[in-house]
């Protein structure tokens, strides 16, 4: 998990930096669309973790889910990972 | 009624037609005794397909054919076997023209090229052509689906110089004589007694060049996407070019000013032309686009106009078949223009489009900006999928030999599209290219990413 959440903030600091827009210090508690995204930076980061981890929840869930917080926003990640 | 074979008229009898492997230097008399060795009685007023043939073999069948036959249909090579059974259905064909063809080849090979001074013999067993051939041409397909567009040797050469220039120059092609661009290669070095080399399409881009260099070529016309992999070869500054054509996409300002500093002495022609409306104007000022006036003044007597949604339209002269007369029709090019001063810039196809979010954006625009870095030698910009928005967009680049594509260059792209684009337009992803695709006519493959 910790692995994972390090992932993802490393890759919604490259999409920020990518998109040039500042990035809030990321915390659990950080609500996503304050952390400096904009939809379109979203949908990014999105595709740069489907190319980095191989998968993307947000196809993989049949009722859809919509993660608010980095914390939840991990989770889901973690919830729909390939099993070992 | 004038045909190909009239034009021979107007030539001396040690003019080079053509220079082939392995046949080598092609005069007239050359071709004549060639011609003679087919009886036309027989073939007078058929329908004839041509599929495919040696580039000598084609050459040789276009002019035998011309004025001797009702109709002639340019298959292309790459069709599918339902394609070119629709097509020969379609056009109606009586006799379908392949593998040796009707022979021209061997017999060239029989006679050698004449002596200098020696009497030309221009006449082809047969009278003059009593028939106005038909021309049918399948289009390119990057304008939707494909369909046959009738031209005549007339509509063919409409825009053409006819004065005689002679082996001033000698041409090189890199389209396919069987598509419309590489048709007006063929037909402008006919016209005005220029020697064309002729060349397979499946010829290796090394040997090519290394051919264009032997025979002293000083003319070649291409696509920009051909212009580019050709600057990328290490023979390419080998070329001693004085015409540098470009035609079949969009033409950037990057590619002409890299070959105006490759080729300073060289004069650089853009041509618009397109398989259904023909020629519709040359540029040879150095720039991208065409002059705003040419809305007003058409030079070439094709008018233009630009409609609401910023699709460039022309108005052509089309159905030249005998059934239907000549007629004119305003036609939608598929190209998104848009005007900047004095300036009528291409921004790109409008079927290309990548929708990102509701977004409409136009590769050729992005293609553009990233060409303006020097460490740029290709790209092709194209849509990746996204759950979210539709699609996002995607550059694969090759870039110029000693550049590598680490994470900096990367960086240095976007920040280079950042500072040019609109947000959605900046590519979300930059990778390397797998390799350089072109279609058949010699433009960048634009497969959709699934």
């Amino acid at each position: 998990m910790k692995d994972l959440q390090d992932k993802i903030t490393t890759a919604i600091q490259e999409t920020a930096r990518l998109r040039g827009t500042e990035v809030i210090a990321l915390v659990d508690e950080t609500i996503l669309l304050e952390s400096g995204l904009d939809s379109l930076g979203f949908a990014i980061l999105v595709a740069r973790l489907e190319e980095e981890l191989g998968y993307d929840p947000f196809v993989l869930m049949d009722v859809p889910v919509y993660p608010r917080t980095l914390s939840e926003f991990v989770e889901t990640y973690y919830r729909f990972a390939p099993k070992q | 009624m004038k045909c190909l074979l009239d034009r021979l008229l107007a030539r001396k009898a040690g003019d080079v037609l053509w220079v082939a492997d392995p046949v080598g230097p092609i005069d007239i008399n050359r071709l004549t005794q060639a011609l003679s060795s087919v009886d036309p009685s027989d073939l007078q007023g058929k329908r004839f397909a041509v599929g495919a043939l040696s580039a000598v073999e084609f050459i040789c069948t276009l002019v035998f054919l011309d004025g001797l036959a009702q109709s002639i249909l340019l298959l292309p090579t790459e069709d599918d076997q339902a394609t070119r059974e629709t097509r020969i259905a379609q056009a109606k064909v009586d006799i379908v023209v392949e593998s040796a063809g009707f022979g021209f080849t061997k017999q060239l090979v029989k006679f050698d090229a004449t002596e200098p001074n020696s009497i030309a013999q221009q006449t082809v067993a047969r009278g003059p052509a009593t028939i106005q051939t038909t021309w049918l041409l399948p289009t390119s397909g990057t304008t939707g689906t494909p369909k046959l567009i009738a031209h005549t040797f007339a509509t063919l050469t409409r825009s053409m110089t006819t004065r005689s220039i002679g082996d001033d120059y000698t041409w090189g092609c890199l389209y396919s004589l069987r598509r419309f661009a590489g048709l007006q290669v063929f037909l402008q070095s006919w016209m005005c007694g220029t020697p064309l080399i002729l060349n397979e399409e499946s010829a290796d881009l090394n040997d090519l060049l290394n051919c264009f260099i032997n025979l002293k070529c000083n003319a070649i016309s291409a696509t920009p996407s051909m212009w580019r992999k050709l600057a990328m070869h290490p023979l390419f500054d080998r070329l001693a070019l004085r015409q540098i054509t470009l035609g079949g996409e969009i033409v950037d300002q990057s590619v002409l000013d890299m070959l105006a500093s490759r080729f300073p002495g060289a004069r650089i022609t853009h041509i618009y032309a397109s398989t259904e409306a023909g020629v519709g104007f040359a540029v040879r000022d150095g720039r991208a686009g065409f002059p705003a006036e040419y809305l007003l003044q058409p030079p070439l007597g094709v008018a233009m106009r630009i409609d609401e949604q910023s699709h460039l339209w022309f108005r052509a002269t089309v159905g030249q078949s005998s059934a239907t007369g000549a007629e004119d029709e305003w036609i939608d090019s598929g190209d998104v223009v848009a005007i900047q001063a004095d300036r009528v810039r291409f921004l790109g196809r409008a079927n290309g489009s990548i929708n990102v979010g509701g977004n409409k954006v136009m590769p050729e625009e992005i293609e553009s900006v990233i060409k303006e870095l020097p460490e740029v030698a290709f790209v092709q910009v194209r849509a990746r999928k996204s759950a979210m928005l539709g699609s996002l967009v995607e550059a694969a680049i090759t870039p110029m030999p000693g550049t590598v594509m680490d994470v900096a260059f990367k960086r240095q792209v976007i920040a280079h599209c950042r500072a040019r684009l609109d947000g959605f337009k900046v590519p979300a992803f930059i990778v390397a290219a797998d390799g350089i695709q072109l279609t058949a006519s010699g433009k960048l493959s634009r497969m959709t990413m699934e």
